[in-house]
């Protein structure tokens, strides 16, 4: 049952409805139960490796004020079981290539957002060891903690502190929530449905056959899967954020506008927040953080990019993918100086608008280029397509392909895919200048607003890609 | 603070109250222009409620291309509607039947037996949409789906239909948006204009001695008739593609079944009247208007002698169906240029044809124009090849047209 599926159209007003009428008590019942069977409805057995992972935290954080010992071995166990899943057929493929006599072609079907969960407790049994909050004694509210069906199968990965003290106090959702968070949800399915799935045809029509592109064409697919993969995980995390809200829980922000940073360092800050912070927290800190020597610090650095890229998935191009991005922030430590001595030596402002200007658009080309990895089936595919793009660049062909349509969309698909990400540029320079979606929307006056909220959701339900025989693609984030 | 909150919470409801009706009205209004229009064009005014049919006529599109209603009113007085579907199998006229007795209950239920040979639902769901389409959401419509398609996508699609409408925006024009859909002038049939020779058509009167999953479809239907106390009639209208001997034997053994059944059955193959020169649009598939014609008048003289039906002529609302029809295929013979289309159009009207044509060897064939209904005369000018005129009973000459021998046949204004 993924969110933009018929199935979860029936089943979150149901469980809305359920929460609305029935006692507060009763709530966190009402979710855990629906938590598990949204999980069961992508496999009942992947509901025992969730219930297992929720045991082992809970004891672990029972015992843990006697028995200091256990958590290392329950973090072994969480993470192994992460790791059993996730990597042992690119393990086994690689030491098979390496002519070990082991099972190369070897496959498990990894349950469903086990990155998320798995990550999700091993923070709540690290805070608990270093005595941030007390361990839920509660099986029940700490069950939904690790279950929540908004945020389950692609975050935002939620904090104990956050979560836990809001399943205990049990809140009706008001007025308020539901509203907001309605409009969250209708702009993140905007996000998937219109402007994430659109783009996904224009980059999968090029990228599955790159070598019949030129670079400009490779260039255009590349920046519009800047935005599919922007709107796609954005998206699907606007419509969890706005569930839990509508249910009553608030949930942490996982995106803010993260295309208009001016430095790597920045856009990390607001592309998905909660692992962001979760690897700040949980890795860097512990490794040392910056507080170290310079070597320390970029060392730490790239040890908490390159487990992000592997966090992502087992292959060599999100390894690569994390390294690229670990590097970008090692070369920007170390020539930090030199490059602010060069700005004042040639007399830019650094608040003036066209050096901003200029350092977002270098950030945005920079995470483009990181995202060929992230995209390319293999990494001499990604290899290949940055060749191209910097050797056989030919901007004519590029003309010629918009004209003729042959890079996947027509003209109309085309003019909505460019007028959705107007509107995406709009909300998030508002964001980035600190004005939220939901805070601007309820400035204007109720009339305006209905229209605007009715324009959205007639906008999303008639150009969304959805239906029979329309392909709109699976959430990226949610096979991490 | 009572009035206050009273107050709030009344804004509230109107908030939520005119979100859902621009919401709901705007997908309503947007969902019209969306939809694919041939289902509600075919069948929309069948579902309109406002005229009787005594006789309701299903099958494939050979029945939508083979029964005309507005000659078999004109002709004998009786009403009907065609409710056949394109590559319909018989189960989905099985089904046809079922939504159609909901709103109406015909004397006689004509069903045409081709696709009996079929051991499984092979009917893509493209095909489906026309013939559902136009049916509200009920209790019949969604049996009716669920059996007919096992996979949930395609059952959802044909339930919810705007699952892939939706995507149709781009076809969207102002015209659309304001034009209602025009419903079929032909009470559901398609008349086509082609013509295609065929000249020694091969039947197979032999069975196949085998049931089929199709045939259960067609019991189904004889029952259904049976229990709502209407005649069930099992036709078979002729064709004669290359290769089609052994469908017809599945034909002929669907037949045999609905004998046994109690139904009656009308095989016009080989019927006299049911001429085969010049009665074929494409090679031996689908009867052109000019077949059509023939197949229809068997129609009408069996349905004459064989029930009660009552006397549809003096119904006024179809006179005036009847008068739109024929201004309409007026209009067309005054504005169309081939040949084929003017014959085949003059068989629609029962308007007299003559064509004249040169001395000796003709490119238009003197035994092509008689099968299709030509009066030939020769003796045609030099310079041209052939030339019509076309006069309605009254003698009025409603269409002239000459035509000079260049690669084919090209008009001469």
């Amino acid at each position: 049952m993924q969110f933009h599926s018929y199935g979860f159209l029936f089943f979150f007003p149901l469980v809305l409805l359920l929460v609305w009428v029935l006692p507060r008590r009763t709530k966190n019942g009402v979710l855990l139960i629906a938590s598990y069977l949204f999980y069961a409805s992508w496999g009942v057995r992947y509901c025992l490796v969730l219930l297992g992972c929720t045991l082992v935290s809970y004891l672990t954080g029972l015992l843990m004020d006697r028995r200091r010992w256990i958590l290392p071995g329950a973090l072994t166990l969480i993470f192994g079981l992460l790791g059993v899943f996730k990597y042992t057929p690119f393990v086994l493929s690689n030491l098979a290539r390496l002519g070990l006599p082991v099972n190369g072609d070897f496959r498990i079907a990894a349950p469903l957002g086990i990155s998320f969960f798995t990550f999700q407790t091993a923070g709540y049994l690290w805070d608990v060891s270093r005595g941030k909050y007390p361990a839920e004694r509660n099986f029940l509210r700490f069950a939904l903690f690790v279950s929540f069906f908004p945020q389950l199968l692609t975050g935002p990965i939620g904090r104990g502190n956050q979560l836990l003290p809001q399943y205990e106090q049990c809140r009706k959702p008001d007025y308020e929530d539901l509203r907001a968070g309605f409009l969250t949800m209708t702009w993140g399915y905007f996000q998937k449905l219109v402007i994430a799935d659109r783009a996904a045809m224009l980059v999968d029509a090029v990228y599955e056959n790159y070598t019949a592109f030129s670079g400009s064409c490779l260039a255009l697919a590349t920046v519009v899967y800047a935005l599919q993969i922007y709107c796609d995980f954005a998206g699907c995390s606007c419509i969890a954020i706005g569930g839990a809200r509508m249910l009553g829980i608030r949930l942490g922000q996982n995106f803010d506008a993260p295309y208009f940073s001016r430095s790597i360092p920045e856009f990390w800050r607001r592309w998905h927040i909660s692992l962001s912070t979760w690897f700040r927290d949980y890795v860097y800190f512990p490794l040392g953080g910056s507080r170290c020597a310079l070597w320390k610090t970029c060392l730490n650095v790239m040890i908490v990019f390159l487990i992000s890229g592997a966090w992502h998935g087992a292959s060599w191009g999100f390894l690569a993918w994390g390294a690229l991005h670990g590097a970008y922030q090692v070369f920007g430590r170390l020539t930090k100086d030199s490059r602010i001595r060069c700005r004042v030596w040639l007399g830019i402002d650094a608040e003036s608008s066209g050096y901003r200007t200029l350092c977002t658009l270098v950030t945005f080309l920079l995470v483009c280029a990181a995202w060929v990895l992230f995209r390319a089936d293999r990494l001499h595919s990604a290899l290949a397509i940055w060749k191209r793009i910097l050797l056989d660049f030919q901007p004519t062909r590029l003309l010629d392909a918009l004209q003729a349509h042959s890079l996947g969309l027509d003209g109309p698909d085309s003019m909505v895919l460019l007028l959705g990400a107007g509107l995406l540029y709009v909300v998030d320079r508002a964001r980035y200048r600190g004005t939220e979606l939901v805070r601007r929307f309820e400035m204007r006056s109720w009339p305006v607003r209905e229209l605007m909220l009715a324009g959205l959701i007639l906008l999303t339900f008639f150009l969304g890609i959805w239906g029979n025989g329309f392909h709109g693609s699976s959430f990226i984030y949610a096979q991490f | 603070m009572g009035p206050a909150l009273s107050m709030r919470s009344f804004k509230r409801l109107v908030s939520i109250l005119v979100l859902l009706a621009l919401v709901t009205g705007g997908i309503g209004y947007l969902a019209r222009a969306v939809e694919l229009p041939t289902g509600r064009s075919k069948n929309g005014a069948f579902l309109e409620g406002d005229r009787e049919y005594d006789v309701l006529l299903f099958g494939t599109s050979h029945v939508v291309n083979g029964f005309l209603p507005m000659q078999l009113w004109k002709d004998f007085g009786i009403r009907s509607y065609n409710l056949g579907i394109h590559g319909g199998s018989l189960a989905a006229s099985y089904w046809a039947l079922r939504l159609a007795l909901e709103y109406q209950k015909p004397k006689v239920a004509v069903l045409d037996v081709l696709n009996a040979e079929e051991e499984e639902n092979v009917m893509s769901v493209g095909l489906c949409h026309p013939a559902l389409d136009a049916y509200p959401l009920s209790k019949t419509k969604i049996q009716a789906v669920l059996d007919l398609y096992q996979d949930t996508r395609d059952r959802t699609e044909l339930l919810f239909p705007l699952d892939i409408y939706h995507n149709r925006w781009k076809e969207i024009t102002g015209e659309r948006l304001r034009e209602p859909v025009q419903y079929s002038m032909e009470k559901g049939a398609e008349a086509m204009l082609g013509s295609t020779p065929v000249t020694t058509p091969e039947w197979s009167h032999e069975s196949a001695g085998q049931k089929t999953w199709a045939m259960g479809y067609l019991e189904a239907f004889i029952h259904c008739c049976q229990d709502n106390g209407i005649i069930p009639l099992i036709t078979f209208i002729p064709y004669c593609y290359e290769g089609s001997q052994e469908r017809q034997s599945y034909g002929s053994e669907a037949l045999e079944l609905a004998k046994s059944l109690g139904a009656e059955t009308l095989d016009l193959r080989n019927v006299e009247g049911m001429d085969p020169a010049g009665s074929w649009s494409d090679a031996g598939g689908h009867l052109n208007a000019t077949g059509a014609r023939k197949a229809t008048n068997i129609l009408g003289q069996w349905l004459r002698e064989n029930t009660d039906l009552p006397d549809g002529f003096q119904d006024a609302l179809w006179d005036e169906d009847y008068a739109y029809y024929r201004d309409k295929w007026r209009y067309r013979i005054e504005n169309y240029t081939e040949p084929e289309q003017i014959l085949n159009i003059a068989s629609l009207l029962g308007a007299q044809v003559t064509a004249e044509i040169p001395e000796g060897e003709a490119p238009f064939p003197e035994s092509r124009l008689k099968a299709l209904g030509a009066q030939v005369e020769t003796g045609l000018e030099e310079g041209l090849a052939l030339r019509f005129t076309v006069r309605d009973d009254q003698g009025q000459v409603l269409a002239t047209r000459s035509y000079r021998q260049t690669e084919g046949l090209s008009l001469v204004e």
